[in-house]
């Protein structure tokens, strides 16, 4: 466990966007298991959804990978 | 009528998803929002400028990529001013977005089961209204509602979906007070702990039902006993609570099982209408508390019935509640003091909103009965949308029922029914597994449930330490205490020659002077229970100074001394009482000159009607009031040389009628306090000045012997 705030909040931050990559692993399967009983409008929703995400864990990589770098 | 807790399962499991979904990507955004307000990170900005700027932009932007989180700062004090700011400027995040398409799916889940509400197309524009984050379309697509339905078929309209619909307008409203309550009911995390709408706090709400709670032994009302069973079963137990009614009380029963084994059973009913804060724990704010906190009054309440019934150690004991009773017997079992005191066997909720209380036991066997249409188990932000598997061990019955119009369906009478006639498969589960309970009901005790236990009579004016004094009619405890009294003192001007000369034939006391007259008092009290229990008592008095010296100056400010320190008192010429325990009471212990005659007290209307057969009338107007707070006074009795003291405490609030039109008539017979009136002036007097009390306590003193003057 990094006892460094900064370091500890770079480690936090890229272990979460790694589950935000999940995340967006997790909408893609809902959007291919919504079968005829989800409403019309779920296949749109999960699929901006799941793009956000891919970009929230990008963002969240290179916040993580800045933090890492002002404490190198 | 269709049992359907798992229809349509795939709608739900991905709305739990996408629920679990929005809980990660808010976490990383409260993680990221803490990095950026981390003060180590601006340190790093004079340490190393360049790096630490583009970390800052890089944390900002994560936080703020409208493709990405989107305006997802959260947490902290940063956190709560940039929600308020994004939802200034309507910027959403993503975890929101991710946590209404949950709660759409949830809502369009409900709609599958129940199709009425697809159908309904006010409701479908109220629904789309919300999920479009319209406030003035979602109050207008409400108005409409209950302009069309009246509020009634309204909430049961919206009830499958209520607790969806608060958090989506909460999340999707600019008050950020409400969001994280809003978060608990979408994410079936906790119960909520705020108002959806107005983000008012349910903690704060719930805090003001106060209380330890109290029980008290009390009999079934007339007619009640009949209706009570003889034998327990699941439909008995209901049938209990049908007779007790919401009514603020509870019910304890002790069956002889099967096996031979006693076992034991509470019954608590539902919220007691009327008004919402009384001194029942099962009122309005009772059932608000029994909700949203762990414990309240009405648990309390029935762990003191549960505790003066006596269960014997290791004695089985089942819980079986409607509504807020529900609530509140939930809360007794996951009390782990409570659980550990009794062997808590079973608890039963029947419309109640329990979704988040616990049984502290895990031997405790739980079964919900909820009517999806009833609104009232949802007041816990979870209702028929519920796609989270809260309590895997509980037996949950969640039913829809045609009759759907609230409060009507909520109520225990439609719960019993459907139960009976509806429900057979539920109905026998529940009972097969109360099998150890189905036999004769051998005890029964009925409880009333206070918030507070009352305090004794009189309190603390009347709890003083007493010792008994012997009278011919038996002892009598002094100090004499009356709990209730009416009151009224009336002062005249009299002539002072006669005034000496009955003091003279008494062998005690000066008069003392209001300029050329002496103060003469007519003391009528009306003694409702107490030592020496009901009766009237009259008393003519004439002002004396004390034994040993005359102060004509010092008597006024005399008088405004309490009791226990005044000199100045009145000395009793004649007392009427109407009882012989009374009239036994005031000749022996205190010495006064005493007559056992009828006597009779009314004020009212600010008038006055005082008689004693024979003796005397007092009647009329008393005019304006002035209020002011109850006096005592000091007594000066005795006989054959002995003057004794006593001093009578009052406690309660009194009106001074300075202008009294009331006027006082003798009798003309030969009693002692109609001659004495005479003699000094008084029949056809009118008083100087009276007073009135109502609602009085009253304390007298023993008397006490004074040593010759």
């Amino acid at each position: 466990m990094p006892t460094d705030p900064l370091t500890a909040h770079a480690a936090t931050l890229s272990a979460d966007a790694a589950a935000v990559s999940g995340c967006a692993r997790r909408l893609r399967a809902l959007a291919s298991a919504a079968d005829a009983a989800f409403p019309a409008w779920f296949a749109e929703a999960v699929s901006a959804h799941l793009t956000a995400c891919t970009i929230a864990a990008e963002d969240l990589s290179r916040a993580a990978e800045e933090l890492a770098a002002l404490e190198a | 009528m269709t049992e359907q807790r798992d229809d349509p399962a795939a709608l739900l499991a991905a709305a739990r998803e996408l629920a679990e979904i929005a809980h990660v990507l808010r976490t990383a955004s409260a993680h990221a929002t803490a990095a950026l307000t981390d003060p180590a990170l601006t340190a790093s900005l004079r340490r190393t400028p360049g790096p630490g700027l583009r970390a800052h932009r890089a944390l900002l932007g994560a936080l703020t990529d409208r493709a990405g989180l989107g305006w997802a700062l959260t947490g902290g004090a940063l956190g709560a001013v940039g929600a308020k700011l994004g939802g200034l400027v309507n910027a959403g995040s993503l975890p929101i977005a991710v946590m209404t398409t949950s709660l759409r799916l949830r809502i369009a889940a409900v709609t599958l089961r129940n199709p009425e509400l697809a159908a309904d197309p006010l409701l479908s524009a109220l629904q789309d209204a919300v999920a479009a984050d319209s406030a003035l379309g979602s109050a207008r697509a409400l108005r409409e509602l209950v302009r069309d339905r009246g509020m009634a078929r309204t909430l049961s309209a919206m009830a499958p979906i209520f607790g969806e619909i608060l958090a989506l307008r909460a999340l999707l409203d600019q008050n950020p007070l409400n969001d994280h309550t809003a978060w608990l009911i979408a994410s079936g995390m906790g119960t909520a702990t705020a108002d959806p709408l107005t983000g008012l706090s349910n903690r704060a709400i719930a805090r003001l039902d106060s209380g330890r709670g109290a029980a008290v032994r009390t009999e079934p009302e007339p007619g009640e006993e009949a209706g009570l069973s003889t034998r327990a079963s699941l439909l008995g137990f209901l049938g209990d609570l049908l007779v007790i009614r919401p009514t603020g009380r509870a019910v304890l029963e002790t069956v002889l099982g099967p096996d031979g084994v006693e076992r034991h059973v509470l019954l608590a009913p539902g919220m007691r209408m009327g008004d919402p804060q009384t001194d029942s724990p099962g009122d309005l704010l009772g059932a608000f508390s029994s909700t949203v906190l762990d414990g309240g009054p009405y648990s309390r309440s029935l762990a003191k019935a549960v505790a003066d019934y006596g269960l014997p150690e290791g004695a089985e004991l089942a819980l079986v509640g409607h509504s807020a009773g529900g609530a509140a017997v939930m809360s007794l079992a996951q009390d782990a003091a409570f659980a550990a005191r009794h062997r808590l066997t079973h608890v039963i909720a029947i419309g109640s909103p329990v979704d988040f209380k616990k049984p502290a036991s895990p031997e405790t066997w739980v079964a919900s009965v909820t009517n999806q249409h009833d609104i009232i188990p949802s007041l816990d932000g979870q209702g028929a949308g519920n796609c989270f598997d809260l309590h895997p061990g509980w037996y949950v019955v969640d039913y829809t029922d045609p009759t759907h119009v609230f409060p009507a369906c909520h109520s225990l009478e439609q719960y019993t029914a459907n139960l009976t006639h509806d429900l057979p498969e539920a109905r026998a589960h529940i009972e097969e597994r109360l099998a150890s309970y189905a036999g004769p009901v051998v005890r029964r005790q009925v409880y009333a449930l206070r918030d507070h236990a009352a305090a004794p009579a009189g309190f603390p004016f009347l709890t003083v330490p007493t010792y008994a004094h012997a009278t011919p009619g038996g002892n009598v405890d002094l100090p004499a205490g009356t709990p209730d009294a009416t009151t009224f003192t009336a002062w005249f001007a009299a002539d002072p020659a006669a005034a000496e000369d009955l003091l003279a034939a008494e062998g005690r006391g000066e008069a003392v002077r209001a300029g050329h007259r002496v103060l003469a008092v007519l003391r009528a009290v009306d003694h409702r229970g107490g030592t020496l229990g009901d009766h009237q008592e009259v008393t003519l008095a004439l002002l004396v100074h004390d034994p040993w010296r005359n102060r004509p100056v010092g008597v006024w400010r005399d008088l405004l001394r309490p009791p226990g320190l005044r000199r100045t008192g009145l000395l009793p010429l004649d007392v009427v009482v109407s009882t012989v325990c009374a009239g036994d009471a005031h000749r022996h212990l205190w010495e006064e000159p005493t007559f056992t005659a009828e006597a009779s007290l009314g004020l009212g209307g600010a008038s006055v009607r005082l008689s004693v057969e024979g003796v005397l009338g007092l009647t009329g107007a008393l005019g304006p009031g002035v209020p002011g707070r109850a006096a005592g006074t000091v007594l000066y009795s005795g006989s054959g040389g002995t003057t004794l003291r006593s001093c009578l405490h009052a406690d309660g609030r009194v009106t001074a009628h300075p202008a009294p039109r009331a006027r006082l008539a003798a009798g003309p017979g030969d009693h002692p306090m109609a001659r004495h009136l005479r003699d000094l002036g008084l029949h056809g007097a009118r008083p100087l000045l009276c007073w009135t009390g109502a609602g009085q306590r009253l304390r007298r003193d023993a008397a006490v012997p004074l040593p010759h003057s």
